[in-house]
């Protein structure tokens, strides 16, 4: 079988320092990605401070059905891209390019999800900068405030869902085409733990923005 | 390194719980939960399911300790941003605006700290 | 001979290099070239408050000009200068490895960098921002000025700065020499070290909230307008969250170079070299603890406001063990005084004052009389200037002979920091007096009983101006009647002197085996 044996580069001295050095740049990245969302959780938790019961108001007004869906997805996804790392150390690299396409499939599904819910909210007169019919109807400041954090924050991590979403199908692409086998599985890991992360964020979002609905 | 094969098994229970945990988190909602205790197991069982993710997903249990340092110091500071901010916006005074209009039509208390009332 | 510098000759050979030394000299030409840009800004201000009035620019522009020396002195020089310039350069070479640890990010970094300044110099030429560096809402939201090219700009460049921050941890932990332990490395790695882990969980927060204030000013969210049920102390909180351990990243390098320099130029061991590099990680932590200190007089609470006070004195501890580390290493030591060990005692009295003066605004009551004036400024900037500037331009002789394989001319270097030591001194402890008197910042009139001392503070910056001009000149000039550098003219026992200047490709001609430590001066010297 031919199958490709990764590059040592020159500097490392073997392999698995060259792919632990990849796994914890990752890490670190993902550290800094974290950082980057504590922002939008603080934008979340400073303004339901100051406005509980709008905030309240608004999570319930979401759809409690499409946000829970596609957090059923992002774990789905989740669930494909550790099988698929499975399949590449085992040898099954087919497999493996498979269950790695089939996410960066979930990734978009959830894209279209998304969109739909926000479709939906613009329809209704919702739009960033408290502009549209439905703050007409409902002039309470805080709404406005409430629905651009949420279209901010589940923005930014859309954003970060269709990076996702490149990197997989990229990385599915390279598995094939260059023959990948079980020694450049870090390869694959490193790019798992990205989309892990991303589905981490979502899993904080959810209950945010779906969940805590409940009038005292 | 731990590149050496992943079980199968190890994969199927860990998306197992975290998909009953998704439920759990749902139900709890459903069940009319609410106030702080509703935040308190809500972020509790995506905390959770973070550290699930993080452990066996991840597969920070079999990564090198500089690892463990990375994902253990990032949530603590995520935690500190907010949990600052959010002090300040619960410990600050009631702006002007909301302090009720002084009712003008009693005489008003004198201020603290003077025991005797000022000569006319 | 053959050396990284003519190892390859074309500029293609340049622009698409890996090696870490190369990214690194054209990290230091960037900055320097910002560095002055920053500074003509800076004498424009200066040379405005001549007179209580106008004097040469306009209300307006001179809201731009000091916003632009604050965007461009703080991310395309402070912040990057000692860590891409000299880090990217000495890091790989003091832990004998032959490169970072992504080198291809590297480079990468070094293009975002240019990229972002571009963005930003393209704001700058068209209606520049004019909200302060600190682009706080509601102006910054409303200005009629071209906010969003500057901040996307620093948006960019912290992308730049992220990296840096992966390939140093990453690289200090997967390509130390063999047998080098974490305590073995030396202390400018360290440095690095601190300053990379600020980078990394900072920098990202700064991203954020100013993607925020883009979609503020570009798309008007009102994110911070109270009358969509904003706040603009969460703008605040945030911004403050990044940019006060900001102030760390630029000092922790500079503090890295002091070590080395101390140790070098008083041939001794540093007194604890325990002491430097636990207070290391004590400020890159303890830095993040701090940030509401900036906002004593927005309307944070009460309660806030006492844990930030007691919270930010806190931080002077970690600097003030370094401090007397590094007297005590002098203190009879073989002190030899050459130019770079000028700027360390530049930096030293210098960053005391400005430590100090740090304390006293951490005091809230204190600060409730000194916030917003020029005694918050000239407390800066005796950090940024006095102790992070100083101890850049100390990197920049320390290492000329390693860098360019040329010896400076020493005298012109002593006299080059004498210029901008007695320079500083004039422009900036005279704000010290005028803050403490109550001349606002930011204003573009002040109180005619300020003028006396604001025309001490100009005539400051003219000397200041010459001393690095003259900096400037003589180490161009050195390149071409330099004469030729050893290997270690300073006798150092640290590791980057233990290969020829420049060094080649490679770093080492072989793969270096440290039997000593970086400041074993107590052991007697190995045959060459």
């Amino acid at each position: 079988m031919n199958v490709a044996v990764p590059k040592l580069q020159h500097h490392f001295e073997d392999i698995p320092k060259q792919a632990h050095a990849a796994r914890l740049g990752m890490w670190l990245f993902l550290g800094s990605e974290a950082l980057f969302f504590s922002g939008l959780f603080t934008f979340y938790a400073g303004y339901r401070a100051h406005h509980p019961e709008i905030f309240r108001l608004g999570v319930a007004h979401n759809d409690l059905v499409l946000g829970t869906v596609n957090t059923f997805i992002l774990l789905t996804g989740s669930l494909l891209i550790s099988l698929a790392l499975w399949a590449l150390r085992a040898g099954h690299r087919t497999l493996a390019v498979l269950l790695t396409a089939c996410t960066a499939l979930a990734g978009v599904v959830y894209l279209v999800v998304k969109g739909a819910e926000w479709g939906r909210h613009m329809s209704e007169g919702i739009f960033p900068g408290g502009r549209g019919d439905f703050f007409v109807e409902n002039p309470e400041p805080a709404w406005a405030v409430f629905y651009t954090a949420y279209y901010g924050i589940t923005g930014f991590h859309a954003i970060h869902v269709t990076v996702g979403v490149c990197i997989l199908g990229w990385t599915a692409w390279w598995m094939h085409r260059e023959r990948v086998g079980p020694a450049a599985a870090y390869k694959l890991a490193i790019v798992s733990l990205y989309w892990h992360f991303v589905d981490i964020v979502w899993l904080f979002l959810w209950p945010l923005f779906y969940l805590l609905r409940n009038p005292a | 390194m731990n590149e050496e094969r992943s079980t199968l098994g190890t994969v199927l229970i860990t998306y197992a719980a975290l998909y009953l945990l998704v439920v759990a988190n749902l139900v709890v909602a459903l069940a009319g939960v609410s106030g702080i205790w509703a935040l308190v197991v809500a972020m509790g069982i995506a905390g959770i399911q973070a550290l699930v993710v993080a452990l066996f997903s991840m597969e920070l249990l079999r990564s090198r300790r500089s690892i463990g340092v990375v994902a253990v110091i990032a949530p603590l500071f995520v935690l500190l941003l907010v949990s600052l901010t959010v002090v300040d916006v619960y410990t600050r005074a009631p702006s002007p605006l909301e302090i009720p209009p002084i009712d003008r039509t009693v005489p008003s208390p004198p201020p603290s700290g003077i025991t005797s009332t000022p000569s006319p | 001979m053959k050396n990284y510098l003519n190892a390859e000759t074309t500029i293609w050979s340049w622009l698409s290099t890996k090696d870490h030394k190369r990214i690194g000299v054209m990290f230091l030409v960037s900055v320097t070239l910002f560095l002055l840009v920053g500074g003509i800004f800076a004498l424009i201000l200066r040379l405005e408050h001549l007179t209580p009035g106008p004097t040469i620019v306009s209300p307006n522009m001179y809201n731009q000009l000091f916003t632009l020396h604050g965007v461009v002195m703080v991310w395309l020089f402070l912040i990057p200068a000692i860590p891409a310039g000299f880090g990217n350069f000495f890091l790989p070479i003091m832990l004998g490895a032959k490169d970072v640890a992504f080198p291809r990010l590297n480079l990468a970094s070094l293009y975002i960098f240019w990229v972002g300044a571009l963005v930003m110099i393209y704001g700058i030429l068209d209606r520049a921002a004019d909200t302060g560096w600190t682009f706080y809402p509601p102006y910054t939201s409303v200005t009629y000025t071209k906010a969003t090219p500057v901040l996307l700009g620093v948006f960019i460049l912290g992308w730049s700065t992220i990296i840096t921050g992966v390939n140093f941890i990453t690289t200090i932990h997967t390509l130390r020499a063999k047998g080098m332990r974490f305590m073995d490395m030396p202390l400018f790695a360290w440095a690095l070290y601190g300053a990379s882990i600020i980078q990394l969980i900072g920098t990202p927060v700064l991203g954020l909230i100013l993607l925020m204030i883009v979609m503020d000013h570009g798309f008007d969210w009102g994110l911070f307008d109270p009358a969509r049920g904003g706040d603009p102390l969460i703008f605040q909180h945030i911004f403050w969250f990044y940019s006060h351990p900001a102030v760390y990243i630029m000092i922790l390098p500079p503090m890295g170079v002091v070590s080395e320099v101390v140790a070098t130029m008083a041939h001794k061991n540093p007194l604890s070299y325990k002491a430097i590099a636990y207070s290391t990680f004590g400020i890159a932590f303890v830095g993040f603890l701090t940030w509401g200190h900036h906002m004593f007089t927005s309307g944070m609470s009460e309660f806030n406001a006492g844990i930030f006070g007691i919270l930010s004195m806190s931080v002077a501890v970690f600097s003030a063990i370094k401090v007397f580390t590094w007297t005590g290493t002098l203190y009879k030591g073989s002190v030899w005084i050459r130019t770079p060990l000028v700027y360390v005692f530049s930096f030293l009295f210098l960053f005391i004052f400005g430590g100090m003066t740090g304390v006293a605004v951490a005091a809230t009551s204190l600060d409730v009389h000194w916030h917003d004036t020029y005694f918050v400024v000239a407390h800066f900037h005796f950090i940024m200037v006095g102790a992070s500037l100083t101890a850049f331009l100390a990197a920049l002789h320390y290492w000329w002979p390693k860098i360019t394989g040329r010896m400076y001319f020493e005298g012109w270097g002593v006299a080059g920091a004498i210029l901008v030591l007695l320079g500083f001194v004039g422009t900036f402890f005279p704000l010290f007096l005028v803050g403490n008197g109550g001349m606002p910042r930011r204003y573009y009139h002040y109180s005619e009983q300020f003028q006396a001392l604001n025309v001490l503070a100009t005539a400051g910056s003219w000397v200041l101006a010459l001393g690095l001009l003259l900096i400037l000149v003589t180490l161009i000039w050195s390149l071409y009647a330099g004469e030729k550098a050893p290997p270690n003219p300073w006798h150092s026992r640290s590791y980057e002197w233990m290969t020829p200047s420049p060094p080649p490709k490679e770093n080492f001609p072989e793969t270096p085996h440290f039997v000593r430590g970086p400041y074993d001066y107590h052991l007697p010297l190995e045959p060459p």
